[in-house]
């Protein structure tokens, strides 16, 4: 199984603010029925509750809520912004990079959450990632 | 043997991740740490060494919990920043 579903790869989205950029990054979700439209709706109220939350290294983001807001299957999607996006997150900002996740296990999956970890860790990623062109040339990168 | 609780805010996403992290960092140095992790609602009655989350949510926790040990980690995929945060706590 791939670790990041192609179906919820999108590249070079434009996003006006970090609360476009979460609501396009939860799209395909909705569209493939791993969430309910709650799912950005509950990341954004929570952000703007507690700051943000989601921006976990430079220029990464991991827009996530809990299980209980509305999450029906177990997905990891990628989007990239074609135009970096300010999460209010003073060490890691801009963001470009959102991986979403859903999880229906309320504390996540430990052995997807290693496989994010080392893929995110892998040298020149991030460049490969840039250089990448379509949904295929991604699928390949993050799940080989 | 040490143990760390990793937490965020709603205990599934990002801490899950980090726990993967800093479980990588103590078996690669060789330390003896238990590594659990919860949503914030755990840390009240974590009783071990040290509790770990990102920066932002580790400033409330160290005004909450003054006397607990918290440590920030801004870039979680910079496995040199927690390493270098978590040596006092586990060779000091």
């Amino acid at each position: 199984m791939s670790l990041v579903d192609p179906e919820l790869i999108q590249l070079n989205v434009e996003a006006s603010d970090w609360k476009d950029a979460i609501q396009k990054a939860v799209k395909p979700f909705v569209d493939h029925h791993k969430v309910t439209k709650e799912y950005s709706k509950r990341i954004i109220e929570i952000a703007e509750e507690t700051g943000p939350y989601i921006v976990i290294a430079p220029h990464v983001a991991l827009p996530h809520a809990s299980s209980k807001d509305g999450v029906l299957a177990d997905a990891i999607g990628l989007t990239t912004l074609k135009e970096p996006v300010k999460f209010g997150n003073k060490d890691n900002d801009p963001v470009k990079y959102l991986f979403t996740l859903s999880s229906v296990k309320p504390e996540g999956h430990l052995d997807q959450m290693a496989e994010l970890v080392q893929l995110l860790q892998k040298d020149n990623f991030y460049t490969q990632l840039d250089q990448a062109q379509s949904v295929q040339q991604v699928d390949s990168l993050v799940n080989n | 043997m040490a143990s760390a609780l990793v937490t965020c805010r709603n205990g599934m996403g990002t801490s899950t991740m980090m726990t993967v992290q800093v479980r990588n960092v103590a078996s690669k140095n060789g330390w003896d740490l238990d590594v659990s992790h919860s949503s914030l609602d755990g840390v009240g009655s974590f009783n071990g060494d040290v509790v770990i989350a990102l920066n932002d949510v580790a400033e409330d926790l160290k005004n909450e919990y003054p006397d607990k040990k918290v440590i920030g980690i801004t870039n979680m995929m910079d496995a040199n920043e927690i390493e270098e945060k978590l040596k006092p706590i586990m060779e000091g």
